[in-house]
């Protein structure tokens, strides 16, 4: 024991000072600026020492030297004079030494001609919790050995206020793998601007990054590192500043881009910055001022130079547009038929396409905010915009193959939750034609009618896909071969407008003309249709209860919103005092303007007590009177038999049935007023949620109705 | 939400978490708040107001009350703002920064001469504060103090190593307002040495160049960032515009079929642009065809 504590003894007072002396890498190494013939390698070490980068395009041979002999803890060194496309292998340490290389630390410089790119897009990830690490693995599951190419930040990049130790534990420390293989370009969120400086480029935003000023990989020059532009292959980027520089119309910064997007001659056109100029998650871009200046002022730029794909983050969750143009007003003034350049979703034969390879103005562009990378913050997620609003964390990927880009939204457990894909450089595609044959304008059947509706369509180039038959913008039913019909039964009393509606196999859509047929009661029945504003009716009244803010009364609100989680639960009462008691009733529709779609089923229940408008919350009723439980799921606020069930997985005008129950009711309060307290449409077990216009939307014809059928 | 948050634990940062940048705009930037509510509903920037609240409620601080100052000040409720920044310098007097953050948040509700006085006591303790120096001269610019300024911007710029183009422009609109557009020029080369050949200081530079009527120079210039940016039309375009304006019809001729021979050799969708359209249109009508 003697003989082995002084053995002990002894090695420590050989090893200590060893160790103690070591030079180690503290953070990185990290690759920064890659362009076609260069890429600058940094890292940081505990001590100051040269810096010297010994690389080689075989791992076991790095021959060739690139040194700085500048003594420093913080190492940057730009490897020069490289062949474009190609794997350099590379170690980082000091003359004296080697501290860190391998098979796994390299540079693949940018190729100067199209080649399939891989892009890994993270917005607002640096929050250091298990939700970013989730995402991290996700994505490196996804992509196995396949390398990412380059990989963008959004901004946000390390919370909570862009401190260089926080850089540390929240960026460079996850990532480790991927930054010492893959580039990294960056732009600047609000916490990353909360210690760094754009008008002098300071803090440790502009210190951790080697960005390009002067056009060192592709695109003109911009002098800043706060916004600039590169390109890869055959993709030009553009990163703008969208925290910290002027947004001004006639700034700096966008008379640099307007000259920068002037000089681009490349396939695509990708953007990044951090205020998304189209959201409703954590941020709403109808009122942040940052949000509401880059709409106003550079998406005109940005889409009069062929903009393909525009990427924010910001909001914590997930949103993607829908392929548009032209939209630079608030929420309220999207016009699908004017700013959507092609329906659907983007996916499969009804990929988005752009007849031409290069930059095309206002030919069409998707707006994504992967926003969630290491947070979820919820939000209403109804941007009329959008075609996908998920409160969902995940990572974006992006994949580029000559005139074809192929987006992913990967969940933090790996899911795919998201895709679309853009393809230029497509013959453009002829629109089906489509004609409703039968039955006719201006016939008359009697309720309860049965009509068969029939359709021709083709298409010249290709095939007919399906034709779907409308009521409005009611989707009556689809037939997916010819002869296209359709038979709609039980048609109650009214007048219809008819369509039929043909998709192609390239997804382009065509609408025949409308016909108008009417159906006429039966002898002594008689149809109420009740909405807020219409015909002089204001006996209606709604809101939404909300779990969280749970004081909070949304009676004002334009939209009714339902979900399970979180949990939201939509009131309405429609007075019906109008309709004599003693009147029988036969059938009860409720008409809503779905704005957000779902396909989750939620269920109607009769109200058991009075509430108000202007006051019920999640715990009040009324003024004074709260629910016996909260979100009036209580036996005394609300009664268990379901009336009916609303799912909607499309958006648009629809119409949901009462089931007997729901008849039943309905004839109770008709019969006896003080009865009535409404409904309320709710089911917390459920994730997607639905919402539809309220009785206080702008549009009375979207405002919620009751038709009710009676004799 | 657009949260500003600071880390008040780590004092080096302290003053660069008082950001100047834009946030401490131009007034023509303030002009622009006007046509919007002036206090914004900002999602979970209200949440962390609150907590800092409740914070401030458990044990109130002068750094808290700095805290909670800023974030009032990103949601545009500057009253709110400052009264938390008098809170802070009466409970911390050492906690200087909170001068910079009153100056900033006095500029952007448009009280100019209470910002100037802020800034004029900030600097005294903190002479080589950068970012403070392009604070007091956008204020100064604001104040029509146009030489002072200046003076300002030259010590912002002689601060920073690694300035961006906007304190160069920002520094000539001031020269040129004070009415010396010479050295307004001579500001925007020291900015084009030490940034590069900078379209957006060119640009500024040529609009400086023919106002004092010196046309070859301003040619020389057009003729830099021809020989730099690979689409040449609209520069091309702007050499004609300007040889047209001093007479030189036939020179002028030359540039514009220079320009409309550029324009069309380029690929369909790059023509079709509005700019390019509005530019074809332009050389159409200097061409008289």
């Amino acid at each position: 024991m003697h003989n082995s504590a002084l053995r002990l003894l002894a090695l420590l007072l050989v090893v200590a000072p060893v160790a103690i002396e070591a030079q180690i890498v503290t953070r990185g190494p990290y690759l920064q600026s890659g362009s076609t013939t260069a890429t600058t390698v940094r890292w940081r070490t505990d001590t100051a020492t040269d810096s010297v980068v010994r690389y080689g395009t075989a791992a076991g041979s790095l021959a060739l030297t690139a040194a700085d002999s500048t003594v420093t803890t913080e190492h940057e060194v730009r490897l020069t004079g490289l062949n474009p496309n190609t794997t350099y292998y590379y170690s980082v340490g000091s003359s004296a030494a080697t501290l860190a290389g391998g098979s796994d630390y390299f540079v693949v410089t940018a190729p100067t001609a199209a080649k399939p790119t891989r892009i890994w897009v993270l917005g607002d990830s640096g929050t250091g919790t298990t939700v970013q690490t989730a995402v991290r693995d996700a994505y490196y599951a996804f992509t196995g050995t396949r390398h990412t190419d380059l990989w963008l930040m959004l901004g946000d990049n390390a919370y909570n206020s862009g401190t260089d130790a926080e850089y540390t534990s929240k960026m460079f420390n996850i990532y480790p793998t991927m930054f010492r293989k893959s580039v990294l370009w960056t732009t600047l969120g609000n916490h990353d601007g909360a210690s760094a400086d754009s008008p002098t480029q300071t803090g440790p935003y502009y210190a951790n990054a080697t960005l390009p000023r002067q056009g060192e990989a592709g695109g003109v020059a911009s002098g800043t590192e706060a916004y600039y532009s590169f390109d890869y292959g055959n993709i030009h980027f553009v990163c703008l500043d969208s925290y910290d520089t002027s947004r001004s119309a006639t700034g700096a910064m966008a008379t640099w881009l307007t000259a920068d997007l002037q000089n681009n001659t490349k396939d695509w056109l990708v953007v990044f910055f951090h205020h998304p100029p189209y959201s409703k998650g954590s941020h709403d871009s109808d009122t942040e001022t940052n949000m509401v200046e880059m709409r106003q002022n550079f998406l005109p730029i940005l889409e009069n130079y062929g903009a393909d794909l525009v990427l924010s983050g910001h909001s914590h969750s997930y949103e993607r547009s829908k392929f548009i143009d032209g939209h630079y007003g608030n929420s309220s003034t999207f016009n699908a038929a004017t700013m959507v350049k092609q329906s659907g979703g983007g996916q499969g034969a009804g990929a988005y396409t752009k007849v031409n390879l290069g930059p095309t103005a206002h030919a069409g562009a998707v707006y994504a905010v992967p926003g969630a990378s290491g947070q979820i913050s919820g939000g209403l997620l109804n941007h009329p915009a959008m075609f996908v609003s998920l409160n969902v964390a995940g990572s974006m990927v992006l994949d580029v193959n000559g005139g074809r880009l192929d987006a992913t939204y990967l969940d933090s457990t790996g899911t795919v939750r998201d895709s679309f894909t853009l393809m230029k450089g497509v013959a453009a595609n002829s629109p089906p034609s489509v004609a409703l044959t039968s039955p006719t304008t201006g016939s008359t059947t009697v309720a309860p009618a049965s009509l068969t509706l029939n359709a021709t369509a083709a298409d010249t180039d290709g095939t007919v896909a399906r034709v779907d038959f409308y009521q409005g913008s009611t989707l009556l039913g689809t037939d997916l071969t010819s002869p296209y019909s359709f038979t709609w039964t039980a048609v109650p009393a009214g007048t219809y407008s008819l369509t039929a509606r043909a998709t192609d196999n390239a997804g382009a859509i065509t609408t025949s003309s409308t016909v108008a047929v009417t159906v006429t009661p039966p002898a002594g029945v008689t149809t109420a249709a009740l909405r807020q504003g219409a015909a002089g009716y204001s006996g209606m009244i709604d809101t939404t209860i909300r779990t969280s803010p749970s004081t909070t009364n949304y009676g004002n609100v334009t939209s009714l919103l339902i979900d399970g989680s979180p949990d939201y639960s939509a009131l309405l009462r429609w007075d019906l005092t109008s309709i004599p008691a003693g009147k029988t009733v036969s059938a009860v529709t409720l008409t809503f303007n779905i704005t957000d779609a779902s396909s989750h089923v939620y269920e109607l229940y009769a109200l058991k007590r009075t509430w108000s408008e202007s006051v019920a919350t999640w715990v009040t009723a009324t003024t004074g009177v709260r629910w016996q439980t909260a979100g009036a799921s209580g036996a005394n606020d609300r009664e268990t038999t379901v009336l009916g069930t609303i799912s909607s997985p499309t958006t648009g005008m629809k119409t949901f049935a009462l089931n007997a129950a729901g008849i039943a009711k309905v004839q109770s309060w008709i019969n006896s007023p003080a009865t009535n307290f409404g409904f309320i449409i709710q089911d917390y077990t459920v994730s997607d949620g639905i919402d539809f216009t309220s009785s206080e939307g702008a549009n009375v014809t979207q405002r919620p109705m009751i038709t009710i059928t009676y004799q | 939400m657009p949260a500003k948050p600071v880390d008040l634990s780590a004092p080096p940062h302290l003053d660069r978490c008082v950001r100047t940048g834009l946030l401490l705009a131009t007034l023509l930037t303030l002009s622009a708040f006007s046509v919007v509510p002036a206090v914004r509903a900002h999602g979970d920037l209200h949440g962390q107001i609150q907590r800092v609240a409740r914070e401030i409620a458990a044990a109130p601080s002068g750094r808290l009350h700095f805290q909670r100052g800023e974030l009032y000040h990103d949601h545009e409720d500057y009253a709110a703002a400052l009264a938390d920044f008098t809170e802070a310098a009466r409970l911390d007097p050492a906690l200087t920064a909170v001068d910079l953050a009153r100056g900033r948040t006095l500029f952007k509700a448009g009280r100019l001469a209470e910002a100037h006085t802020t800034l004029d006591r900030y600097l005294a303790a903190k002479p080589a504060h950068a970012d403070a120096y392009l604070l007091r001269a956008r204020i100064r610019s604001g104040l029509r103090r146009y030489a002072d300024a200046v003076a300002d911007f030259d010590r912002n710029l002689a601060l920073n190593p690694q300035p961006s183009p906007e304190g160069f422009l920002e520094r000539a609109d001031a020269w040129a307002a004070a009415g010396d557009r010479t050295s307004a020029l001579a500001g925007l080369d020291e900015g084009l040495r030490r940034l590069g050949n900078l379209v957006t200081l060119q640009d500024a530079a040529i609009a400086l160049e023919l106002a004092l009527g010196r046309t070859d120079a301003a040619l020389g210039r057009v003729d830099r960032m021809l020989a730099d940016l690979p689409r040449k039309e609209s520069w091309l375009a702007r050499r004609g515009e300007i040889l047209a304006a001093t007479g030189r019809t036939d020179d002028a001729r030359q540039a514009f079929d220079a320009a409309l021979a550029a324009l069309e050799r380029l690929p369909a969708p790059l023509r079709e642009t509005a700019a390019m359209r509005e530019l074809h249109a332009r050389l159409r009508l200097n061409l008289g065809s």
